[in-house]
């Protein structure tokens, strides 16, 4: 009986995180076009894009790592996010998060992406495993201040679950970690910028140039299930960084609130900045981020 | 008894009939030559039987009248073991020289014979002139048998000996006639006690004495005539020269230095510490074997001086009598046996003109092993009678004299790389040489040293010793000794080899101890079996993977230091065995036995310190009472041998160059023995490590650095074995870093993380070994696709990079967390920031390591390449299932972890049914793999039901724009693949290490240049050094004595 609810709370819970993250991507494609001038796709088109995906009759398949590529992604999104509590004291929305603690979601995170760059590599076109180099370097660079945040944290609030992080955030808005080590806290939104991808940190999927790569290559119900765990990881990511260093959220609304704003940041920072190159990025994240990281450390 | 002046005269008597039967009755006078040798060792032996059961010294008197009217002969319990090395010496010398005497009849058999009788002259007088006069018999002896070479080199040599010793005998006569003159006696001991000696005139004369014999000894820098001697000489000779007659004149140092004041044993020592030294950094310059040789005799004669003086400074002159049996006794064994045994090798494989080339010697697997054996005897390694004196000499003055044990250890070191230089090329010529007979001499002279060594345990002379520490000798020699047998017959006994040692070492051990023997061993049967797959190309890798495993395992199960240090040099010299099989890996495994080495000898010196400092013998309370200099010594041995960042630059290169076959043995388990040491030394010393100087969070930056720059290098290679060589030295970083934090959860981890390391290292190396099998190629750039292919290899490799990434579901994430927990718990945050960067590096070689073999392009000419064998496979998956288990039930593996670690640190983690708790969080890997296997299938099962629209297609080919580049790889999406990350943080990457490693091996180089040109060739040259070396001892020891 128990684990029937929780498998129907988890349900719920999925889908909500699912909708909630297609809808934001929808929307900011919206403002990302406005502010270039364009009408821009409308805001359900990430909806549009899973259905139309999924109803093509047939899909191209290199091999069977090709074809587990995305199971992989998605598998990585949606257990990242069953493992994040989504909603503080909420029964339906706590998850999994009982598997373990902050290390668990952020090495979880790589499983997708582990998973989604060896199905690309064996589609054997070069610019899939160009894309991947470039995203893997970027993805070490900026984990390093993400890192040393996470570890001023498990410093100041002596624990690494995700739920006591979150509890201690509660006394107030002054409470929350923004607040009480912004040091940590900017140090991971520049790691945000990085994880998002969106300028200038978006040479990995290099949107407008590279005609070919892991988005590319796949098409059918393997690109639906790409379309899918953009939804559920944007959701995963903003959720931890929210919970992370802005009190988490006691409902569904401010959840919504908070994560929009929290992604705005790479929205704003996107449409104002160039791209970078990958080494230009990589450079980028070990300089300030990284030093913002150490002080952290040290100051904690 | 036999009157002892017999031997003398019988060899002085023997000498003048021969030459005067030999031309009527051949057979007779041979039979009197031989008769009179075996007759000389044979009173010897039972002369030093008598003593060692304790039989009192006597005094002969040869003319009836006692000193100073008449001569006194002393004869003793040392007199009859150096009478019979002399013998001993002589009477295999003779055998080797036979067929050359026989074949040209010379005045060669009387000169020998001359030269045996004027040393057992030099041994046992006590007359200062009678010595003179014996000094001269020898010197003309060994001058004439130089010249009855017949060649030119050998006349100009002995003619350079005669002015030299010509020189060193007037100095000692000069000094004779003074002290006779100011004593009114000849006779040593009357002269010792005589209050005359302590004046100015005592001291001169005293000092001309003991110069002479100096020079004889061939002290740095008056001995360049010597080299010249031993270089030219027939080996045989050169043997006999080497050995015996030097053994003799250092008997006469022996006597005699104590005429100077105690005070002056300084200069003596530091002489004798600058030949050692300065003999083997010139010998590193040598590429003739024989002046090699010369070289090392030289430097043995330095040893010999040093120990000798330096031992009567700590201990004045009663030094026990079985701390010099063993410490000289050895020495001089091994001199005359294993520096005797490899002249003989010379003459044995001289072509008919002269010419010497090692790489003949391997040409049978019986010389290979005699060759073998000599060298690692003369490089002091166990099990050989020079292990045994290293150990003791730098145990007794490393406490009083830690300088002079680090200058010792530096002459061993060069010695121990320039023996393995030439064992490299002696091994290297095994398969392309014209066979021959091996050399039976020199291998009746291994089996005796071996015999000695063995000999010497079971009188237990070495109390702290267990003969069990051996095992792995027996097990070396035992899978060697089945080598000729069907390959699948041969594995078997190995691996039954390895099963019986485990009955025989893990009852006897305890603890992590225990655990780590077994797991050493099983992982090694295990792994084994890949070697089913295919008939054994090199008869020789079996025996040593044995080997090699077995002394891993060992150390495991020592319980004392002297156990332990044992243990630790047989794994050095058996696993640099294993990697110099590889093809081209001679100078790979050189660097990974100088490093090797360099390591061990740090670990000598702490663990001699250790001993004499706390009077211990057993390891628990050697380490626990140990000093801190000790301590330190100690961990810097093992992270030599880890090699961590700074001294890894042999990792990459041993890893690669080393056979296919051999590698996992190297990376999954050799590289744990340097980690069971430092946790045994943490074990017991935890408190050494916390103290004014934090010691340990030296040890934990190195680690966490070593971590990230193993997986920062290791993105950057094109080799397979390279990348996964510094791979390695990442993880291996990790263990250190968490064993350095010395806390209940971090040693968890670090017990964890080895285990792991041994399950997915070698479960990778032995995937990627099948791969180059079937490839023909290491270079990653020039694989790919071979998913399509080789599909459960692709699989191992997934599974192993996810392990090792610590992605979860896979045990690697337990590792992982508790690692960061374990840094964060202790404050140390920052180390937890570059663990966290290093662990994120390495997701760029792991997905290149994977990508690039596995997946893109397949090549055409692997179009057709086959899965691994079955015998390969068969292990893979063996390993994968240990994997996979640990990662559903990691509580089925942490918990006896955790017991044991429990017993030295208070709990700090605990189990609330499946999920671990720490002070900071909490871990369920049932949980995880559980909800990893939900969230997986849920969209392959949703993808299941579309399988019916995939359609299948091939991957294609990209085609350049008709351009052939000069190196076609450079176009390769493969090559370089992170070449945005080098010029983003490349500059951090540069090969600094090997950049100051290759700085310090160019200034030994040129420095031993330097040291080699003082030997000019030119015997006034040699005149005027000796007499300018006498000058500057004169100007030091007056310096000393006012």
């Amino acid at each position: 009986m128990y684990i029937a609810t929780k498998a129907f709370y988890l349900f719920v819970s999925i889908i909500v995180a699912l909708v909630w993250g297609l809808t934001v991507n929808g929307i900011v494609r919206k403002i990302v076009a406005r502010v270039h001038g364009r009408i821009g796709p409308p805001v359900w088109q990430p909806f549009i894009d899973i259905i139309k995906s999924n109803a093509k009759r047939s899909m191209i398949a290199h091999g069977v790592m090709f074809y587990f590529g995305p199971v992989f992604r998605f598998a990585g999104g949606l257990g990242t996010y069953v493992f994040i509590p989504a909603v503080f004291g909420s029964v339906v929305f706590e998850n999994l998060s009982f598997s373990g603690d902050l290390l668990l979601v952020m090495y979880f995170i790589f499983f997708g992406q582990l998973g989604m760059a060896l199905g690309a590599g064996e589609g054997g076109h070069p610019a899939s495993a160009i894309a991947v180099g470039r995203g893997l370097a970027q993805m070490t660079a900026f984990e390093l201040p993400f890192a040393l945040s996470i570890i001023s944290l498990a410093t100041q609030y002596n624990t690494l679950s995700i739920t006591d992080i979150v509890a201690a955030q509660q006394a107030g808005v002054m409470s929350w970690t923004v607040f009480t080590n912004p040091l940590a806290t900017f140090a991971a939104l520049f790691a945000l910028l990085g994880m998002n991808m969106h300028s200038p940190f978006d040479i990995v999927i290099a949107p407008q140039e590279i005609p070919l790569g892991p988005p590319t290559e796949y098409q059918g119900s393997l690109l639906g299930m790409l379309h899918t765990n953009r939804g559920i990881f944007v959701s995963a990511k903003l959720i931890l960084f929210m919970n992370l260093y802005f009190g988490g959220a006691l409902n569904l609304p401010i959840l919504m609130v908070k994560t929009f704003a929290i992604y705005m940041l790479s929205v704003v920072v996107g449409v104002a900045f160039p791209r970078f190159r990958a080494d230009q990025s990589i450079r980028f994240f070990l300089g300030v981020p990284t030093v913002l990281g150490i002080l952290a450390l040290l100051i904690q | 008894m036999v009157n002892p002046l017999l031997m003398l005269a019988v060899a002085l008597g023997v000498g003048f009939i021969f030459a005067w039967l030999r031309p009527y009755a051949k057979t007779a006078a041979w039979t009197l030559l031989y008769g009179a040798l075996v007759f000389g060792l044979a009173v010897s032996i039972q002369w030093l039987t008598h003593f060692v059961s304790g039989g009192v010294s006597t005094t002969v008197l040869p003319g009836g009248f006692s000193p100073p009217v008449g001569i006194a002969l002393g004869w003793g319990m040392k007199e009859a073991f150096i009478s019979s090395i002399v013998f001993l010496g002589g009477l295999l010398g003779s055998i080797a020289l036979f067929k050359t005497w026989r074949d040209t009849p010379s005045a060669g058999p009387v000169l020998f014979l001359l030269t045996i009788a004027g040393s057992i002259g030099l041994i046992m007088s006590r007359d200062l002139f009678n010595l003179f006069v014996f000094l001269e018999i020898t010197s003309m002896s060994t001058a004439g048998l130089l010249a009855t070479g017949r060649h030119h080199e050998g006349a100009v040599s002995g003619f350079k000996m005669m002015l030299v010793t010509g020189l060193a005998s007037v100095l000692f006569l000069i000094g004779t006639v003074y002290l006779y003159r100011i004593t009114g006696t000849l006779a040593i001991d009357q002269i010792l006690v005589s209050p005359a000696l302590a004046g100015t005139a005592g001291f001169t004369a005293s000092f001309l004495i003991i110069a002479a014999i100096l020079v004889e000894l061939k002290i740095w820098p008056a001995n360049g005539w010597a080299l010249d001697v031993l270089t030219s000489a027939h080996p045989v000779i050169a043997a006999l020269i080497s050995t015996v007659h030097s053994v003799a004149i250092l008997f006469v140092f022996y006597k005699i230095f104590p005429l100077l004041p105690p005070d002056s044993l300084l200069i003596f020592t530091s002489a004798g510490l600058m030949t050692f030294v300065s003999a083997h950094l010139a010998g590193l310059r040598q590429d003739n074997f024989q002046r090699m040789l010369a070289y090392s005799s030289v430097g043995m004669m330095g040893l010999f001086v040093t120990v000798i003086t330096w031992t009567s400074s700590v201990y004045g002159h009663n030094i026990p009598i079985r701390i010099e049996s063993i410490i000289l006794g050895g020495f001089i064994i091994t001199h005359l046996l294993a520096k005797g045994g490899l002249f003989w090798v010379v003459a044995h494989f001289k072509d008919s003109e002269g010419n010497f080339d090692i790489t003949r010697v391997g040409s049978t697997t019986l010389g290979g092993v005699i060759i073998t054996g000599l060298i690692l005897a003369l490089a002091g390694l166990p099990p050989f009678p020079s292990f045994w004196a290293k150990w003791t000499l730098i145990r007794e003055i490393a406490a009083s004299s830690l300088p002079i044990v680090f200058v010792i250890l530096l002459g061993a070191l060069f010695e121990v790389i320039n023996l393995f230089r030439w064992l490299g090329r002696a091994l290297e010529g095994e398969s392309h040489c014209a066979v021959h007979a091996p050399p039976v001499l020199s291998g009746i002279a291994l089996f005796s040293l071996g015999g000695f060594s063995i000999g010497a345990i079971f009188l237990g002379w070495f109390p702290d010793f267990n003969i069990s520490i051996l095992i792995p000798f027996s097990g070396l020699i035992a899978a060697g000794l089945v080598a000729f047998l069907p390959n699948r017959i041969q594995i078997s006994i190995s691996i039954l080899i390895l099963g019986l040692a485990g009955f025989a070492l893990v009852p006897g051990a305890s603890g992590i101890g225990q655990a780590y023997t077994a797991i050493i061993l099983g992982s090694g049967a295990l792994m084994l079996l890949t070697k089913m797959e295919a008939a054994n190309k090199d008869k020789w890798q079996l025996p040593l993977i044995v080997g090699t495993v077995l002394t891993v395992a060992v150390l495991g199960a020592v319980h004392t230091a002297l156990e332990f240090w044992t243990s630790w040099e047989m794994m050095t010299a058996v696993s640099a065995l294993l990697i110099v099989r590889g093809k081209n890996a001679k100078k790979s495994a050189l660097m990974y036995w100088t490093f090797s080495m360099a390591g061990a000898f740090l670990l000598l010196a702490g663990l001699a310190l250790a001993v004499s400092a706390t009077g211990q013998t057993d390891l628990s309370k050697v380490f626990a009472g140990a000093p801190s200099l000790s301590i330190i010594l100690i961990s810097l041995g093992f992270l030599f041998k880890a090699g961590v960042l700074g001294v890894h630059i042999w990792v990459p290169d041993a890893y690669a160059e080393s056979e296919d076959d051999s590698t996992p043995y190297i990376a999954a388990l050799v590289s744990k023995a340097p980690i069971i040491g430092l946790i045994l030394v943490f074990y017991y010393a935890a408190d050494a490590f916390i103290g004014p100087f934090e010691w340990r969070v030296l040890i934990g930056w190195i680690g966490v650095l070593t971590a990230f720059f193993g997986a920062l290098f290791a993105s950057f290679q094109e080799d397979v074995k390279k990348l996964l060589a510094y791979s390695s030295m990442g993880q291996i970083g990790y263990i250190i870093a968490v064993i350095a934090l010395g806390s209940y959860t971090g040693w968890v981890a670090a017990l964890y993380l080895a285990l792991h390391h041994i399950l997915y290292k070698g479960l990778l190396f032995i995937t990627i070994a099948g791969v180059i099998s079937r490839t023909q190629t290491s270079l990653m750039y020039k694989m790919g696709g071979l998913i399509k292919r080789m599909p459960l290899s692709f699989v191992a490799v997934l599974m192993s990079i996810i392990a090792i990434s610590g992605v979860p579901p896979l045990p690697g994430f337990g590792g992982k967390w508790m690692m960061y927990s374990a840094f964060i718990e202790a404050g140390w945050t920052l180390q937890a920031g570059v663990a966290f960067f290093a662990s994120g590096v390495a997701f760029l070689y792991l997905y290149r390591l994977i990508h690039t073999v596995f997946l893109g392009m397949p090549k055409n000419e692997h179009i057709n390449v086959k899965e691994s064998s079955i015998w390969r496979l068969v292990p893979m998956y063996i390993i994968i299932a240990m994997i996979m288990g640990i990662a559903t039930m990691p509580k089925l593996l942490l918990e006896p972890i955790m017991n044991l670690v429990q017993t030295r640190f208070p709990a700090t983690m605990h189990w609330e049914a499946a999920n671990l708790i720490s002070s900071l969080g909490s871990w369920n890997g049932n949980a995880i793999m559980m909800v990893t296997m939900g969230v997986f299938m849920l969209p392959l099962i949703l993808l299941l039901f579309r399988v019916r629209g995939v359609k299948r297609v091939k991957p294609f080919n990209i085609v350049y724009a008709a351009e052939k580049p000069e190196r076609p790889e450079t176009t390769h999406v493969a090559h370089n693949f992170f070449a945005h990350y080098r010029r983003a943080i490349g500059v951090i990457a540069l090969p600094r290490a090997t950049a100051f490693w290759r700085g310090v091996a160019e200034w030994t180089d040129t420095l031993g240049d330097w040291v080699r040109q003082w030997a000019t060739g030119n015997g006034q040259t040699y005149a005027v050094q000796v007499l300018l070396f006498v000058s500057v001892l004169y100007f030091f020891m007056r310096q000393t004595a006012l």
